[in-house]
Formats: C-alpha cells, structure tokens, sequence
C-alpha cells in the first residue's frame, strides 16, 4: 500500500488514521518478522487522532498527513528509545527528535516504531542486531538484508507505508532489494543527519525505503534542505532534464546467475526508451577497501561517546576507569561493533593515520571516475547486490564475504552520489533489486528517471 | 648545575568571550550549579552534531590580528580522539593541521620577540570534582565552551620571560575584548615545555610538560622547579624523561603524571561534520578595525601625550579600564604633572584597596573630571582633594556636593586673602617685627599661620603671594 491510495482513502473518510493504526498494530503484534524494536504506540494514537480531527475538518496538512512511517532506531525520536540494535544503549531514550523525524511529524506523518537494524549499521545482513535477525517478510528463512532491514522489512510487509533509515554504504539499498521495495540513497548533505547516530560520518545519508518511487519522493521533499544543527547540509539541485543515455555494465565479477538473469531482462526493456551505453567500472574493486577504512577508522571515533559514563549501559563494577570503559564497552558491544572499532583504532593509529589519508586519495579518484562516466551517460543502471537474499548463518562466519555484499553500492557513497534500488523482479520468490545511480545533486532527475522505469518494468512484468 | 640552559615554550589557553557554546547555544556562564547549561550537542548524545558559533571564529581572527598572526582564510576543524569521562564524545573538536591564525609575535616587556607559532579554536572539556566520600562528580557546563589555543615556539629562556609573556597575552586578550583572561576563573591557562641544554649550541634536550598551573606565580615556581629537577638530573648523568609533569599548588613542587603523549595517539583527523572554515578577506580586514588600541601603543601614546613617565604609563594600562578612566578623567582639562600625578597616586591605590575594576567605582570618571579640575584651578588642595575623593569612593556623591558640606572651597578672592592674612598678621606681632628686622626664615612660619586659620580655603600659592607684598 502506498501513501496514495491511504490519503484518498482518508479524504473520503472511508478509513481513519486512527483504525489504520489499530489494524498495523495488530498485524506488527501478529506476525513474527521482528522488525520493530520498539513501538511507539503513545506518540502514534497521539498524532492519529489530530490527523483524524483534521481529514475530518477536510483539512489535512500535508500529502503526508496520518501516512505511517517507521524510524531506524539509529535515528532520535524524542523520549523513545534509541537502541541502535545494540545491548549499550538498549535501555536510552533520546532527549530529543532527529530533524528528519521533526519534519516528517510536521507534514502530518505518523511515527508507529523504531526498526530493527544491525548494530549501529554495521552488517548487511540484520544478524548484528541485539535484538534479534529480522525475517525476510517475502521468505521468513532468507535475512532481510542490512543495516536498514528492519526498515526495508516494515515496509514490503506493510507495517509502515515509507520507512526512514540511514545509508552508509548500501544499508538501505541492499535490505531494499533483499525485501522487494525500493530504497532511496540521496546525494550526501541533501538530508539532515542531525539526530542519526553516526556510525562513519563522511558516508552516512538517511534514506528512505518505501513501496514505490512517488513516496520516496514525497518523504524526501518533507525532509531534504538546510538545517542549522548540521553544517554540511547544501542545497544544490541540478537543472531539471530528462535523462536520454543509460550506461549499463557487462561483467561483474562474483554476481550470482539469477541476479544476472533479472538484471539483463529489466536493461534491455529500457532499450525502447532509452540509448544505452556499456560503461566499465573499474574502481568497484578499490571502492570496497576504501570504504573498509573510511567506515572503520571513523566509527572507532563516533562510537567512543559510549563509554557508559553520562547515559546507556551503566558499569556493575570497576573502580578505576579503565575498568569501568572495559565492563560496560566489553558488554555493551557485539563482536562486529568490536572488531570494527579495533581495526579502526589500528587505521588511524598505524603511521600517524596515513591510512586514513589515503583512503581520502581513493575517494577522490572513485568520485572523478563517477564524473566521467557521468559525461558520457545520464545514469548508470546495476543490480544493487550480488546475490539474491540468503539464508540466516549462511555468511556470518566470514565477515569478508558479508563485506562482499556492500560492492555495488559503497561507491555510491564514497563519491557522494544519489542511488535508489527498485525491485527488479523474483527469482523463486525471492527479490532481486535493481539500482540507478546518478551524478551528484541530480536526486530530482534520479528520481523523475526512477518513476519512469518503474512504470516500463512493471507493464513488461 | 643552573649553568644549564633553559629552553621554553609556552600552549596557552583562552575562553573566548561568548555568551553561547561553540558548537551549540547553551549559556556561558560562571555559575556554581553543574550540568545546567548542557543539552545533547555538548553531551555528546548519539545523533547530535556540531554548528559553528560564528561569534567564536570573529574572536579568534581578532586575536590573531592582535597577536601580529598571518590569518588563514581555509582553516579545518579535526577531531583529537582520546578517552576521559569529562570529554563528552570521546574526540575533542579542534583544529590540527590547519589552525585558524599561524606565525605570529609579541614583544616582551624587555624588548624581546616571542614567536607564535600557531593560535586555533577548539572546544573545552568538562570539569571533573572529587567530593569528600570519594566519589568522583562531572560538571559538563564547562564543556564546549569556545577556547582559542595559543602556542610559542620555545623562545623563553626564563621563568620571568614565562610569567611575563602571560602579563602581555593576558593584557592583549583583555583589550580586545576577545576573552576576560581571569586566571583565577580558569579562563587563561598556560602549560610550558621545559627543556635543558648545555650552551646554546647543543640540540634541544628532552622536553616535559607542566600542568596544572593556575596563577603566574605557579608557572614561575612550577618552571622553576621544573628548570632545577631537569638539571640536577642532566648533571648527575640521567636522562630527562619524555612526560606530563603535575604541578601541586600547596607544595609548589612538580611531578611526573604520564608518558607524554605522541600525536599518533590521539589519533587526529579531519572532522567530519563539519566543513572547511572559509573566511572572506575582507571580513579580516574589517577585523582589523575592531582591535581598538593595543596597550604596547596606548603606553607610548599616553607617555607623549599626558608626559608620564615609562614607570607610570605601565600602572595606567594595566587595566584598559583602568586606562579609559583615566583619560576621561583627565579630558578637557590641561592634564598638568598635578593633576595627573593625583590620579596616578590615589586611583590605583583605590582599586587595589577595594579590589574593583575602575568600571565598578561609585563614581564615574566625569565626577572625577569635575575634581580633577577644582584641582587644577586650586580651588581645592591636596589634601581636601583626597578626603574628598575617599567620600566620593564611599557615598558616590558628587565633589561638588562633598566641597559645599565640608566648606573645602579654595578662595582666590584677592580682598578676601588679603583679609585673612591682614588678621593673621595682626594677631602674631612679634614675628612680623623679627621677619622685618632682618629673621627671614620667619617667612614659612607666618606662611604657616595664615594656612592655619585659613583651613584649607585658600592656596598656599595665592598666600605666599600676597604675604611677601604685604609684609614689604
Ligand atoms: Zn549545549
């Protein structure tokens, strides 16, 4: 269900806020998906009845009023709790709302709960997350995708109509394409970040997973634009153009048969409208490594905040405080949260930080590569992971194949450059998502070209 | 042993006047109660992120210019990462490898020029408290709150040349307005680097640090010390350790408190929240107007202008207060060695008794003005002039109002002197014959007579006149 059909629904008052809200509790109750880490009923009832005195009085806020949203629970709402997926913060609540969450709430939105995630973003599978894995809503045995996947899940499942969740790299196009919705990156500094907690702050977006491209667009005009709280928030829009050249690519390495299969059909369908162009991208393969570093070395930085000394887990013991750092950090922590931290520590260590330096040069030369490809073509159209879901365990003992799942979609972020994924299709019931990726800024025609192939794909389904 | 030279270096710390954090817009304020003025910016709460106070980056390019600095028009902000439960994030916001201001100088008190390497911006911690039971309390008002970091290159060769370049930083920041530098306050730290050598020619020896120094005097005794232990250590053949020294105020000794730091361990990077700070040139140059006077060139102004001497132009600027009220004081009266010599004599005497700013006297300078002047047109003497100002000091009531109810009015009245002197004469026969016989030396004691019964309404100058003619 999209945004659409519930606003209609409420202007002809053929359904309430409130009773559509009464029903998506009960579903969420119902159903054993965990995508939710808390719910948010107080503040949601709260919202539900305004709205519904308000379509009532015919005299709605927004295309977005009484709309149900779902928060990743690394993004702040005011006196809920804030887990971040992780047993350190399991019992915060935040003082106060993220500026995406304010502005949603402005227009009218409704905030049923906080998503699961894998802990503070770190996984592409949900499996990180304190709380539990979050099933895959099109088949329970297959994981959700991640770091967004409770997000990405709430939605195909319909337990929340649009979703706002954070991209780091890839954390809500891949859940996105894992679950069958779409899952919108914007251009870096598009979005506020004020109030999501950072996990690698020179790669981190918010971003939006919905049902259909016309309610990203929707939420991401309610929460786009400056904000005095975050300083790297521009407000550059490209000229409007519609886009004529399509770049597509031939070989990926270790892409599995049937995403190959989706991705080759939904190309050639774009054949009659668009003039495609094979385009090489070389710099996937650096663009993995560096974004290892980029991520590591800053959230070793972001993370050093919770030391159990001003708000979550607090120490049982320890005297002296290097015991009380080790209690609460050494409890509070999953092991990829920890590995990652160590690794960080080391980078930024190691050489006076030269690591980090160079994974800046790196940056620099995947984002030119991208500005060149973007001179010859409008955007650029790949599969959004690998592979096809897979099954719970199945990758977690080797982290590197894990890492393998962010390939197609870091480089979008290293190079600061809008990306959504759509679904593709399915391979035994199973989603395959399909990604376009444009220049820098362009988040409007990305999202005009994304409408368009939406609507060629699903006639030719 | 103190045959080994010392080589020194000073970091200095200033809050910058502001009434808001740097990175949020909670209060600065001096307050007794902790953990008021916080919110999730300044706790480092998860998801909260910091905005420039632009207030903070104008202070810091004033200070720059003040301080003869080259400003940077690109600076950036890195984070300095290391673990204390006062530091709300984990990182301290800082600049590293692009300060704000670089390469600059002031000059001491002896003429000699001190190179600043480097003055940028950065954020306070908290404060820690240990209470009596033993715990440990944190006061977080204090963190974020905006500091500008001053460091020297190691051009002190003394203690003295420490304390003094502290006098003039503090003087300068204080003129500028960029910071009220009480160090009693906390609001202008200094942690020297301390090492020795053998002659001026051998390589610099191992430095340590020295924290904790919360007046002048303790960084002349924790410098001093330090210079001592170094060298009694370099001479009975030891090797000075790389560390952070502690200095204890009661016993006024230095001690070891870590392995000093190396900048790899802080594990600095670009911050990432925040841009680039990017400054339009001509917003330095409309800085530079904002300085006002600078005391190093109030001093030569006011010793050409009042002819004050070098001695007493460095008691009027002491304090730029100070200073102003003194040249409002003194304004449209002819600033003669009388007047100003009074104020030299009893103002600073005053703010030292009553241990105020010239700002917080119950009087203003245009009420000094109009004593100032009774002075200079001896319509009062000295003497009343300072029973009348320690009136004026504790009622705050006007001189004139002081001189009509005290009746401390000076006459030059020329029949009224001759009045008075003609009765003092009369009455004291005697000596007025034996000064006409020849006794000249009488002249100061029938001076003295008239001035007795005149009770200070009448000028010594007006009678010595009026006396020698009358006693022709
Ligand atoms: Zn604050």
């Amino acid at each position: 269900m999209n945004s659409f059909e519930t606003v209609k629904r409420y202007k002809n008052l053929s359904e309430s806020p409130v009773s559509l809200l009464d029903r998506t509790y009960e579903m969420i109750e119902n159903d054993d998906l965990n995508d939710y880490i808390t719910l948010t009923k107080n503040i949601a009832y709260e919202e539900a009845y305004k709205s519904e005195k308000r379509y009532k009085e015919g005299n709605p806020l927004s295309e977005l009023d009484g709309v149900l949203f779902s928060i990743k629970d690394n993004i702040a709402v005011e006196n809920i709790r804030m887990t971040c997926g992780s047993k350190i913060l399991s019992d915060f609540i935040s003082p106060y709302n993220a500026t995406a969450v304010e502005r949603i709430m402005k227009k009218g939105g409704i905030i049923v709960g906080k998503t699961n995630m894998d802990e503070f973003a770190m996984g592409s599978s949900n499996e990180t997350s304190y709380f539990g894995p979050v099933k895959n809503p099109k088949n329970k045995d297959y994981v959700p995708g991640g770091s967004s996947g409770g997000s990405a899940a709430s939605v195909a499942s319909g337990h929340a109509c649009i979703s706002i969740g954070s991209d780091t790299g890839g954390s809500i196009r891949q859940p996105a394409s894992f679950c069958g919705c779409v899952g919108f990156k914007p251009t870096y500094g598009t979005i506020s970040r004020y109030g999501l907690t950072a996990f690698s702050s020179s790669l981190d977006t918010v971003g939006i997973a919905s049902n259909c491209v016309a309610d990203s667009k929707l939420a991401f005009e309610a929460v786009r634009g400056r904000d005095e709280h975050d300083s790297t928030i521009e407000d550059k829009k490209n000229d409007k153009r519609n886009y004529k050249k399509i770049g597509y690519i031939s070989v990926i390495k270790h892409m599995d048969g049937p995403v190959r299969e989706v991705y080759e059909k939904r190309i050639s369908q774009l054949s009659d409208a668009f003039v495609l162009e094979e385009v090489a991208m070389d710099f996937i393969d650096v663009s993995i490594s560096t974004y290892q570093i980029q991520t590591m070395c800053e959230s070793s930085s972001n993370l050093a905040r919770f030391d159990g000394i001003k708000y979550g887990l607090q120490p049982k013991e320890g005297k002296t405080l290097r015991k009380i750092y080790s209690a609460v950090r050494g409890e509070g922590f999953g092991s990829e949260v920890k590995r990652r931290i160590l690794i960080g520590t080391y980078f930024l260590t190691e050489r006076d930080g030269e690591y980090y330096e160079l994974s800046f040069k790196l940056r620099d030369y995947i984002a030119n590569q991208i500005d060149l490809l973007f001179t010859k073509v409008d955007a650029i159209v790949l599969p959004t992971s690998l592979t096809l879901p897979f099954r719970f365990d199945e990758k977690t003992t080797s982290p590197l194949q894990m890492h393998l799942s962010d390939s197609l979609t870091a480089f979008a972020n290293l190079s600061n450059v809008p990306a959504i994924s759509l679904n593709g299709g399915y391979i035994d019931n199973l989603p395959c998502g399909i990604q376009l990726v444009a220049k820098r800024n362009d988040d409007d025609n990305l999202l005009e070209f994304a409408s368009t192939a939406e609507e060629i794909w699903s006639k030719n389904e | 042993m103190s045959n080994l030279l010392p080589t020194i270096g000073l970091e200095v710390h200033a809050q910058v006047k502001s009434r808001s954090k740097i990175f949020c817009r909670c209060a600065v304020e001096f307050s007794n109660k902790p953990n008021i003025n916080v919110c999730p910016v300044c706790m480092g709460f998860p998801g909260a992120m910091p905005s420039l106070n632009s207030e903070v980056v104008k202070q810091a390019v004033r200070a720059g210019l003040a301080l003869n600095c080259e400003i940077n028009i690109v600076s950036g902000f890195a984070r300095k990462n290391y673990y204390y439960p006062d530091l709300p994030k984990g990182y301290q916001i800082t600049q590293f490898k692009k300060p704000i201001a670089e390469r600059g100088y002031i000059i001491l008190s002896n003429k000699k020029r001190i190179r600043i390497r480097r003055l940028h911006i950065e954020e306070d911690t908290g404060k820690m408290i240990h209470d009596q039971d033993e715990d440990t309390l944190i006061d977080f008002n204090r963190a974020g709150v905006p500091l500008i970091e001053i460091v020297t290159e190691p051009d002190f060769e003394s203690a003295e040349e420490a304390v003094d370049y502290m006098t003039r930083i503090r003087e300068i920041l204080r003129y500028t307005g960029v910071s009220d530098a009480n160090m009693e306050r906390g609001e202008l730290r200094g942690e020297p680097n301390i090492s020795v050598r053998k002659t001026s020619d051998s390589p610099l020896g191992t430095k340590t640090e020295i924290k904790n120094l919360n007046s002048l005097k303790a960084i002349e005794k924790g410098i001093n010390f330090e210079i001592d232990r170094q060298s009694k250590l370099v001479a009975e053949g030891f090797e000075v350790a790389s560390e952070t020294m502690l200095y204890n105020d009661k016993k006024q000794e230095v001690y070891p408190m870590r392995k000093k730091e190396s900048a790899s361990e802080y594990r600095y990077f670009i911050e990432p929240d925040l841009p680039d700070l990017v400054l339009k040139e001509d917003f330095v140059s409309s800085m530079k107007g904002t300085l006002g006077e600078l005391p190093e060139v109030r001093r030569e102004r006011l010793i050409k202008q009042y002819s004050v001497s070098r001695d007493e132009s460095w008691i009027l600027t002491s304090e730029k207060t100070l200073a102003d009220f003194f040249e409002r004081s003194v304004a449209n009266t002819g600033a003669g060695k009388r007047i100003v010599n009074f104020f030299i004599r009893e103002i600073p005497a005053l703010l030292n008794e009553k241990n105020v700013d010239a700002e917080k006297l119950l009087f203003t300078p245009e009420d000094l003005n109009s004593l100032l002047r009774e002075i200079e047109r001896e319509a009062v003497n000295l003497n009343s002039a300072q029973t009348i100002l320690k009136r004026m000091a504790q009622t705050g009531e006007s001189s004139e109002k002081i001189i009509r109810d005290l009746n401390l009015r000076q006459t030059n009245d020329e029949e009224k002197v001759k009045q008075l002197i003609s009765e003092t004469l009369a009455e004291n026969q005697k000596e007025v014959e034996r000064y006409r016989k020849g006794e000249e030396k009488l002249f100061g004691v029938l001076v003295g007579f008239c001035m007795k019964k005149a009770k200070g309404s009448v000028s010594p100058a007006s009678i010595n006149k009026h006396l020698k003619e009358m006693l022709k």
